[in-house]
């Protein structure tokens, strides 16, 4: 014991140490053996132990004496010629060696029990002596995979609610003041004050789902699992927002809504990006689409995308169109077609010219990663147009559909997103005004650009009643599924999406096989709304005062569209908001909700050789099937004409016309 | 508690719909208003339908006997408070085929389409008031739903609540965090509140492994027609169920185990999804 407490409190780790320390200890032990009999009565009691199992192995030797009376006597007097004994220093090393990998040794295992039956002064240590051996021994137990807890002890695993206050908890990060100077001097985006305009998103009865709160609930040691709403959930999203201004180079954004999933949700924010950044974002999220389609064809990799080269059709140039896009802010004068549809924001951004759309970012609640949306490709809004089905709240689902779709959630999301945006974004009248610079762009409604009227001085609660009183200022969405029309014949090869003619963006699709030259057109920018079409039978937009029972002056205004359920513009004096909190769906009709798919395409006929043999199954000729001599020959004949270099080309082009079936 | 009250409204935030200060300020004192004069022992709100001129707000009144015996109240001005009129099933399923929207005035004469299986019908006319009132049982009978193990039969077979309920198990803390993420959006721990419910072979085999003859007194939600006509997901860290029904959009029912709350809240247009075939 003595050597324990003069090795300076390291004691428990010193146990494992080597002969060489023990030797060490030995000789230390042996310098300091001079006073050992002071040691045992006077000093020890005042030495204050750092460490509990110091003090525990600090007792025992101080009451080893008064324990001597009931079992064998430790020899003092042995004890303090033991150490010049050298089978002392053994059996010590002995005792406490780990044999087998152990991580305890009996040395160790014995001092715990004795200084645990110091410790709890238990007048029946002796009986119990072999369950407090055995209790004490499990207490130690270990895995031995790592990681793993030890079986004895209650396992706390943390719950979900743990794994989201962590996530949010990177969003309460304070700033030094040396980052924050920084933070100031650089131009950040513009945040919304979304806590304000929750509290007019209130007075329409929406709410943008004041999310999860647990993560406050922990910092602020409420009760964890209690579940409580308020104003501490919108401010979450409001740092999740500000977060990812910060993170990506935004201008604006604009908290745009909430789409109900089946199995999640997607909170939406609208962005602008700042003025010739540049978007790390977009390759990857317009590539995530192409991404299921490459997994399907896994297996084939190589060979797929060999074919997809050659054949050079539907989705590639989609993809490549997307991409293309952002190089070229100016196909409009050029003419050139483009596969690929823009959604122009009309404030600032026609004046300078670079980026020239909002991007959608979506993440599931406050406090989680926002996740770019791909862009709209053109037939995939008109796609959209014809399907009608619920979201599921993962993106990377395939929509299964008839007539397909043949995409993934993220773009049918980002499609619908567009629709809504074009049809129920709107600002009182008066508040943008066309900008006159940009003289050349009017006469199409796409190329209009609008700004704020810094003259606009709002209009009166009341006034705001009148739909005449508000405005479009979203570009109109051309049945093309493009802001701005382009000329699908122009297109070449790819005719195929361009020629369909809906009509009216907002009353599905009808398709007729005709060539589209004439082009396109739709309401002009900032048009009013009560020149929309009725929807059905009904008004396509309810107008509505908030609080009837208060002075017109402080009610607000809500506007509700009927042909987009969910979608809402509240209004305050001159404040506005617009907000989609719904299952992002378009309604189906008034007085009739009907769905109706497309009717099923007549099943091919048969194919058949002759005159007035098409469609006449009798007509067909049966043919023999070719023996392996047959087949032998032919694939001769085959490699001899490989040899001949012909056979590539054609090759290529089978390829090619499998993929094009495919699609 | 199954049946909504005021501090139950700002849960449905959650929900994505909320009732202003206004309704929130009015509501309460005209039900209760309502309440006495009627004497009715209880009157809870239930939903908003949302019209094109007004809107509706609406109550229903449990009886004292029964569970499933409701009067339904409508008020437009949140301050008077009307009853609607009782419909036969017949009417109810007139009500069914109208598929538009309300307009918020309760003499609006909506069109009965021809029924197509009697060939001898003919188009009809029916009161907003009565189609609310066929919509609000429908709605109720469809889709009004109870966690398991909220509501027990005693030995007079009388549905009663369970006071010893605490929360469906997957939303209680200690368990929630050991089940795998896809227990959540378990459909089974919910039933439909409805009358009629009978054990039958088909039943006790579905249920072999945990039938319970007190508390399964109800047809379990999960096999709905069609599959995926609830949705079922869990907020706030796993410990607020929300259940939305898609075939009524804006039937939202809300479960959370701490405070323990389950009750449901109807905010929509009042029109039955009839094509959810395609949607899911």
């Amino acid at each position: 014991m003595a050597e324990v407490e003069s090795s300076d409190a390291s004691g428990p780790e010193m146990f494992g140490q080597d002969q060489t320390i023990e030797s060490l200890e030995g000789q230390q032990a042996q310098a300091e053996m001079g006073d050992m009999g002071g040691y045992d009565t006077a000093a020890m009691p005042d030495e204050m132990p750092s460490q509990p199992v110091a003090e525990a192995e600090e007792d025992t030797s101080i009451h080893v004496g008064r324990f001597s009376r009931v079992g064998p006597p430790p020899p003092k007097k042995e004890m303090s010629h033991m150490p010049e004994d050298t089978e002392f220093v053994l059996a010590r090393s002995f005792l406490s060696s780990k044999v087998g990998g152990r991580s305890f040794s009996l040395y160790e295992h014995l001092t715990s029990i004795v200084g645990h039956v110091l410790e709890t002064r238990s007048q029946s240590a002796l009986e119990n002596f072999e369950t407090l051996s055995a209790d004490l021994k499990r207490s130690r137990f270990q895995s031995d995979v790592p990681g793993v807890p030890t079986t004895l002890r209650e396992v706390v695993i943390p719950g979900p609610d743990v794994e989201l206050a962590k996530k949010q908890a990177v969003l309460f990060k304070r700033l030094s003041a040396e980052e924050a100077a920084e933070k100031a001097s650089s131009d950040l985006g513009e945040v919304p004050d979304i806590m304000d305009l929750a509290h007019l998103w209130e007075w329409a009865g929406v709410s943008i789902d004041w999310m999860p709160l647990s993560a406050a609930a922990s910092v602020l040691t409420r009760t964890v699992y209690q579940v409580s709403f308020g104003p501490e959930e919108t401010f979450l999203l409001l740092l999740s927002i500000k977060k990812l201004i910060e993170d990506k180079p935004l201008k604006s954004v604009r908290l745009w809504g909430k789409i109900f999933g089946t199995h999640g949700n997607y909170i939406i924010v609208e962005a602008e990006l700042k003025d010739g950044a540049t978007d790390e974002d977009e390759a990857t999220a317009n590539a995530v689409p192409e991404d299921p389609h490459a997994a399907q064809e896994a297996a084939e990799a190589a060979a797929a995308q060999a074919k997809a080269a050659a054949a050079g059709g539907g989705s590639a140039e989609d993809e490549e169109g997307s991409r293309r896009k952002p190089m070229n802010p100016e196909e409009d004068e050029t003419g050139l077609p483009k596969p690929k549809s823009k959604t122009i924001n009309p404030l600032s951004r026609e004046v300078h010219v670079g980026v020239n759309r909002y991007n959608y970012y979506v993440c599931p609640y406050a406090g989680a990663d926002w996740v770019r949306l791909p862009d709209v490709i053109p037939e995939k809004l008109q796609a959209a147009r014809r399907i009608h089905k619920y979201f599921t709240g993962n993106l990377s689902t395939r929509i299964v559909s008839y007539p397909a779709f043949d995409g993934t959630e993220a773009q049918y999301l980002r499609a619908q997103i567009a629709r809504i945006t074009a049809a129920t974004v709107l600002s009182p009248n008066g508040y943008y005004m066309v900008d006159n610079d940009d003289g050349e762009s009017e006469e199409s409604n796409a190329g209009a650009s609008i700004i704020v009227n810094p003259e606009f001085e709002g209009f009166a609660n009341d006034q705001l009643l009148n739909l005449a009183n508000w405005v479009h200022h979203m570009p109109y969405i051309l049945p093309q599924g493009r802001v701005t029309w382009e000329n699908p014949a122009a297109r070449g090869e790819n005719a195929d999406g361009g020629d369909d003619e809906d009509r009216d963006d907002d009353e599905g699709s009808e398709s007729n096989g005709a060539e589209a030259v004439e082009p396109e057109t739709g309401p002009t920018l900032l048009s009013v709304i009560s020149a929309d079409e009725d929807h059905g039978d009904i008004p396509s937009w309810t107008a509505r005062l908030c609080s009837p029972l208060s002075p017109s002056k402080y009610s607000p205004v809500m506007l509700r569209s009927t042909r987009w359920p969910g979608a809402a513009v509240v209004s305050y004096n001159d404040k506005f908001a617009n907000i989609y909190v719904g299952f992002g769906l378009k309604d189906l009709g008034s007085p009739v909700q009907r769905f109706v798919p497309p009717r099923l395409p007549e099943i091919q006929r048969e194919y058949a050789t002759g005159e007035g043999a098409e469609g006449n199954a009798e007509l067909l000729l049966e043919q023999l099937d070719p023996t392996i001599e047959q087949e032998k020959a032919f694939e001769d004949e085959k490699k001899a004409k490989e040899a001949e270099g012909k056979e590539g080309g054609e090759d290529a082009e089978d390829a090619g016309d499998e993929e094009a079936e495919e699609d | 508690m199954s049946f909504l009250n005021s501090e139950d409204v700002p849960a449905f935030t959650l929900a994505g719909f909320t009732l202003n200060v206004e309704e929130r300020a009015t509501l309460f004192a005209s039900l209760a208003i309502k309440k006495d004069q009627e004497k009715l022992p209880s009157i809870h709100l239930w939903g908003k339908i949302l019209g094109i001129n007004q809107d509706y707000l609406l109550a229903q009144s449990v009886s004292a006997t029964s569970l499933f015996e409701r009067k339904y109240y409508y008020t437009l001005d949140n301050l008077n408070w009307y009853q609607l009129p009782e419909v036969t099933p017949e009417e109810r399923r007139q009500a069914d085929s109208i598929q538009g929207r309300f307009f918020g005035d309760p003499s609006y004469e909506h069109t009965v389409p021809k029924n197509h299986e009697d060939p001898e019908s003919s188009e009809t006319k029916m009161r907003e008031e009565k189609r609310l009132a066929a919509t609000i049982s429908s709605i109720n009978y469809d889709v009004e739903i109870v966690p398991r193990g909220a509501y027990y039969r005693d030995l007079n077979r009388v549905v009663r609540k369970n006071p010893s309920f605490q929360g469906t198990p997957h939303l209680l803390a200690e368990r929630c965090s050991r089940l795998p993420k896809e227990d959540f959006g378990q459909t089974h721990c919910y039933m439909h509140f409805r009358d009629g419910f009978e054990v039958t072979t088909r039943t006790l085999t579905e249920r072999i492994n945990k039938f319970d003859d007190a508390i399964d007194i109800f047809e379990s939600i999960e096999n709905d027609e069609p599959k995926g006509v609830w949705s079922v997901q869990a907020e706030v860290g796993g410990t607020v169920a929300i259940v939305r029904s898609l075939q009524w959009p804006g039937h939202t029912f809300i479960h959370s185990a701490s405070p323990l709350r389950f009750t449901s809240f109807y905010f929509g247009t009042g029109q039955k999804n009839h094509n959810i075939g395609f949607m899911l």
